[in-house]
């Protein structure tokens, strides 16, 4: 427990730092509950009383009865249950939703401000999907957890506070305490144990049902060619069953706990009725405060049937928390680029030392490109050639060694246009994504662009033109199509500096013998770092390298 | 509500899946609804019981109080009301345990019956499917379907009890006191009137709700899945300030949903408070005897404080069920995103079977070809571009080519020559029926899974009853430029494993495949390789060719000039004769 409060402490600061909406929102929640239990105590008191008062004025004692007051406030009592309980749901709601968007737009800006941590990560789907989850999960913390359990101990004071004024016996008072705190040690401490381990179990199965899901969609095509789809559909039903069956368990546990809620608060109530009929023997009591306090417990009763259920999130809460915490810490190690916009060369990678997982990529790799040099690099796929771009670019780190550009530390963006080997193509429209490197571009540049990358034809031909969505859920570009795009943004950007890493993937060999002809002519006045398995695969270049045992070595070319 | 109807139809078939297992639930929670009208008879007996003495004799009351009545044979009886209480109270908890054990086993039995469909579904719709980004369709079996469970153990059992209970408490209340029956009856039927205005305007904007969220979430997932592009364009300020709007727009409806979701609770809950509080006077007054008409004369204590206690519970059921009520919008949202999942246009029965067509006719046995298509156009979706697919003829041991430039479809028609589909061809609608038999596929994004390479490459042995030797996979492995990648773990094709050698180790995977077993389907499987890779490829192509395996390559033009002498017959795409 003491290590899910550490967990938790940085969200429930920040829940703190929202005092000017959290204070009045649980006091609003008092407020509805006090007035609810009020409601129903002081109507079962006045109709004990009225019982009684009209039984005596029937047989003609005279007896004093404010019907007035009591009937008034039982009137006000339920209006302020109403109004109360709207305006709490409406505030609360409203805070955490506030929350839940400051964080979300947080973890996004920490996310992009460090994006080496993520890059590699994120092509995964599971880091995104657990993102949104864990983020949304987050609102159960102040919603479900905190608010109704602070609340559920505050009026367990009213309760036992009325009890012990109208029946004035320790040993009653005690004995309702206790019921009660049984009851509040089920709902709120038991629910939050339980629901560590399960939810620990329950997400675990959540994990595996994820990933057999998008295997199963992923390599349907291939399982379901090759005549085993239904062995794998057998076995990710089956991890849906043991998801289920997780639930179930944690369903059943929740259960038992409301039973243990439902059996000390009835205990309470029985008791309350009990001892106030032996108290009434001594007269220590009357009967309308016997139905005053019966009526308080039963209310009270109802309240407290919700807690197992509310704080049955906390393993979830806590689990979302440590995620997103991690996500949230720096790490140290970030890629250090030297910028040096007074150097005459455009980028050097300078007795580079690499290993990833236990294989030698680099080893003392010194490469320089000047600036207006053309140069390429050209290896069989699996060789690291992609690795030095994303190294320059600060989203990926290497072991020993210096990595510098030739541009300062703030303009480097706009100066330098990359061409990444997987094509980026943003859930936008065809302009957005085109405008991504220059915001203020006109219509006319766009079509430009896309001219440029012989796919203005395309373009015209969609149904929204320049204003098609393109990009997950949007107009299906093919693996060509989505290259050009690329192509046409570089374009767009007019950069001093260019990385291209295999730009004509996808594309056929009359394009790509068109788009080398027009790179090799826009090129002309930039400087170019390039790479891809051959060199047909690029436009022209001044020198050419490839990569033996690490080392960057130049080489001869046929077209040189 | 005509604009959920397929959803509703959809949550009936799920519902009926649980079988009977909701009316034990119905039946365990009115039981249980019943033992607490039980407890509260025998509180209210018991408090009144309390006054008896008072009240039956109100001249003795200072010298004789209580004690007589814990001596008597009625006290016997009032500490049985307590005993009846008590035990009222620990069958109830048992009932109502067992009605939400039952409810969850229901609920759970309609989640797995939705994951069972929607994986049958997208095995018998393959190609639709292409080019769907699987995180998000891969979501749909999680959460969506997560909402049924509420839909079927919330919901739907407490649709019943809100019928049920007010109607036993409506009941007894009146055979009590007909006019306090009537101040229940008079503010019942106004609830379902609002809760049905205002639920009208909360469905239309819980579905708003959901597909702004919807919308949200694949934004923030895109903008991170393209976070190196933003980094590198310098716009991370951008692109936080965009999620930051949409977040805030997502806020903005989400209140609004609430707000009248809040409205419709606010005003039961206000019936029901005016309710009981009218309740409590009129009992109060009526007691005190300054009602001189109708039943309230002969109001006893017993009855008026039984009406008092039952108020509460009549109203609570219709609470709950209000609660609940998100449920049902959820799984009517969640029913769209399921049924978008399950593409209607191809029921599963069309193509999951060998089905013979008349167009693209099929050898049943000795005929010598497989498929025999004689030409026509398929679409994903009405508004777009149909793609056309020239007339060919397949026989066991070809070697064909699709050719044509980029865009025009050859993946597609490799899509369909795998899973077959609806297609049109030169008589009308029709079914483009798959290859029979096994198949080894390529495809130009391939699927790698969690495991190490030759974990990988094994996979088509999963199904044939033979085993790869580690020369085969060092050799296939050599052949495709991979030398040593055998024991390399593919971490769902992260950074360890570039796009250019996932590419070639589903090559490799396919080359592997038993040759007697598999026919071989390959997009584009020359493109990215080297030279000298790229003839080991094609001299294994040939071998594979040449011990008699069915091949079908896609290829625009590199290494187009080796590969077409190699083909039996090529079928160029874009164009529409066919070349042998």
């Amino acid at each position: 427990m003491n290590r899910d409060l550490q967990i938790l402490a940085p969200w429930l600061k920040e829940i703190g730092a929202h005092r000017r909406y959290i204070l009045p929102g649980i006091l609003l929640i008092l407020v509805t509950g006090l007035s609810g239990i009020a409601l129903l105590a002081i109507s079962g008191w006045f109709i004990v009383g009225a019982g009684i008062t009209g039984a005596l004025l029937a047989t003609g004692v005279w007896v004093y009865f404010d019907i007035y007051i009591a009937g008034a406030a039982i009137r006000v009592l339920a209006l302020t249950r109403t109004v109360g309980r709207y305006g709490e749901r409406l505030l609360n709601h409203n805070t955490v939703l506030r929350l839940q968007q400051q964080w979300r737009v947080q973890v996004f800006a920490h996310m992009v401000r460090q994006p080496s941590r993520f890059v590699s990560q994120l092509r995964t789907s599971d880091l995104t999907q657990r993102l949104t989850q864990d983020l949304s999960a987050l609102d159960a913390l102040f919603l479900r957890i905190k608010a109704p359990s602070v609340v559920a101990t505050l009026l367990l004071l009213v309760v036992i506070g009325a009890v012990s004024l109208l029946y004035q016996h320790l040993f009653i008072s005690i004995s309702i305490l206790l019921c009660y705190g049984m009851a509040l040690l089920g709902g709120i401490g038991g629910a939050r144990y339980f629901s560590r381990t399960n939810g620990r179990l329950e997400q675990y199965h959540y994990g595996v049902l994820r990933e057999h899901g998008q295997q199963y969609f992923e390599g349907l095509a291939e399982l379901s060619a090759a005549g085993s789809a239904q062995l794998r559909q057998q076995q990710l039903l089956a991890a849906g069953n043991a998801l289920t069956s997780a639930q179930a368990e944690r369903l059943r546990r929740q259960r038992m706990l409301t039973s243990w809620v439902a059996l000390w608060s009835g205990a309470a109530v029985m008791l309350l009725l009990g001892m106030g009929a032996l108290l009434l023997v001594d007269e220590q009591t009357s009967v309308p405060h016997i139905a005053l306090l019966v009526f308080a417990a039963l209310a009270y009763g109802e309240l407290l049937q919700n807690l197992p259920e509310q704080n049955g999130h906390w393993g979830g809460v806590v689990q979302a928390a440590d995620e997103l915490n991690q996500i949230c810490t720096p790490t140290g190690n970030e890629p250090m680029v030297n910028y040096a916009p007074e150097l005459s060369a455009a980028f050097i990678w300078q007795h580079i030392d690499l290993k990833l997982r236990g294989k030698a990529i680099f080893a003392d790799l010194t490469l320089t490109v000047a600036r207006g040099e053309k140069v390429a690099l050209l290896a069989p796929s699996g060789h690291g050639k992609s690795l030095l771009i994303s190294m320059m670019l600060g989203l990926q780190g290497w072991d020993r060694g210096q990595v510098v550009m030739g541009q300062s530390a703030t303009h480097w963006k706009s100066n330098l246009g990359v061409v990444e080997q997987e094509s980026r193509v943003l859930a936008g429209s065809i302009a957005e994504n085109l405008r991504i490197v220059k915001p203020d571009s006109s219509n006319e540049e766009l079509w430009q662009a896309l001219a440029f990358a012989d796919l203005a034809e395309t373009v015209q031909q969609m149904p929204d033109q320049l204003q098609t969505l393109a990009g997950a859920g949007g107009y299906r570009l093919s693996g060509g199509q989505a290259r050009r795009l690329q192509l046409a943004r570089l374009y767009l950007q007019d950069p001093e500096f260019v990385m291209l890493d295999e730009p004509f993937t996808g594309l056929d060999e009359q394009q790509q013998n068109l788009l080398r002809a027009r790179l090799e002519e826009w090129l002309a006045n930039r400087t170019c770092f390039m790479v891809a398995h051959g060199e047909k695969a690029l436009p022209p270049a001044d020198a050419y390298y490839t990569l033996i045992q690490g080392k960057a070595e130049s080489i001869e070319t046929k077209l040189s | 509500m005509s604009e959920f109807k397929r959803e509703h139809i959809y949550l009936k078939h799920i519902q009926a899946a649980t079988g009977r297992l909701l009316l034990v639930v119905q039946l365990c929670a009115f039981m249980a609804s019943l033992s607490l009208l039980v407890q509260l008879v025998a509180i209210a007996y018991f408090l009144s019981a309390l006054l008896h003495p008072i009240l039956g004799d109100a001249d003795s009351l200072h010298e004789q109080p209580l004690v007589s009545v814990f001596n008597s044979n009625s006290g016997n009886l009032v500490f049985a009301a307590l005993a009846i209480a008590g035990a009222a109270l620990v069958v109830r908890v048992v009932f109502q345990h067992l009605a939400d054990h039952f409810a969850a086993r229901a609920g759970q039995r309609a989640c797995q019956q939705a994951r069972a469909e929607l994986t049958e579904h997208w095995r018998a719709s393959l190609v639709q499917q292409a080019g769907k980004q699987a995180p998000e369709q891969a979501g749909v079996l999680l959460e969506p379907v997560e909402s049924l469970f509420g839909y079927i153990a919330r919901y739907l059992p407490q649709r019943s009890q809100a019928v049920m209970v007010p109607a036993v408490i409506l009941i007894i209340v009146f055979s009590l006191d007909w006019v306090a029956g009537l101040f229940l009856l008079v503010s019942a039927p106004l609830i379902p009137v609002f809760m049905a205005l205002v639920g009208m305007g909360a469905e239309r904007l819980n579905q708003q709700h959901m597909e702004t969220l919807q919308r949200l979430s694949a934004l923030f997932i895109d903008r991170l899945r393209n976070l190196s592009l933003l980094y590198t364009s310098g716009r991370e300020s951008a692109a936080t300030a965009h999620i930051a709007k949409a977040a805030d727009e997502y806020r903005r409806i989400n209140m609004r949903t609430l707000r009248v979701a809040f409205l419709s609770s606010a005003v039961l809950e206000f019936f029901a408070a005016v309710a009981i509080a009218a309740l409590a006077i009129y009992i109060g007054f009526s007691l005190l005897g300054y009602i001189d008409w109708g039943p309230s004369q002969h109001l006893s204590l017993f009855s008026g404080l039984l009406i008092l206690m039952l108020a509460p519970e009549f109203f609570q059921p219709l609470r709950s069920f209000a609660q609940y009520y998100h449920d049902r919008a959820a799984a009517l949202g969640a029913a769209s995103q399921l049924l978008a999942a399950q593409p209607t246009g191809s029921a599963p029965s069309d193509i999951a079977g060998p089905v013979l067509s008349d167009n693209t006719a099929r050898a049943a046995g000795p005929e010598p070809w497989l498929l025999n298509y004689p030409g026509g156009t398929y679409r994903y979706h009405p508004n777009e571009p149909a793609i056309d697919i020239p007339a060919f003829r397949l026989c066991r041991g070809d070697l064909m080519l699709v050719t044509g430039p980029s865009g025009v479809g050859k993946s597609t028609l490799l899509r369909l020559l795998t899973h077959g589909d609806v297609a049109t061809d030169v008589h009308g609608s029709t079914i483009f029926a798959p290859l029979p038999g096994k198949i080894a596929l390529q495809r130009q994004h391939p699927w790698l899974f969690a495991g190490t390479v030759a974990d990988n490459l094994k996979l088509f042995y999963a199904t044939a009853n033979a085993n790869a030797s580690d020369a085969d996979i060092d050799a296939v492995l050599d052949d495709v430029g991979l030398t040593g990648f055998a024991e390399v773990e593919v971490v769902e094709q992260g950074r360890n494993i570039s796009g250019g050698e996932a590419k070639r180790i589903a090559l490799a995977r396919c080359l592997l495949a038993p040759i007697s077993d598999f026919m071989l389907v390959l997009d584009e499987p020359l493109a990215g390789l080297d030279a000298a890779t790229a003839d080991r490829v094609l001299k294994r192509i040939h071998s594979h060719h040449k011990q008699g395996q069915t091949i079908v390559i896609a290829a625009h033009e590199h290494g187009k000039g080796q590969l077409r002498e190699m083909a039996t017959h090529c079928l160029a795409m874009g164009i529409t004769e066919m070349q042998s």
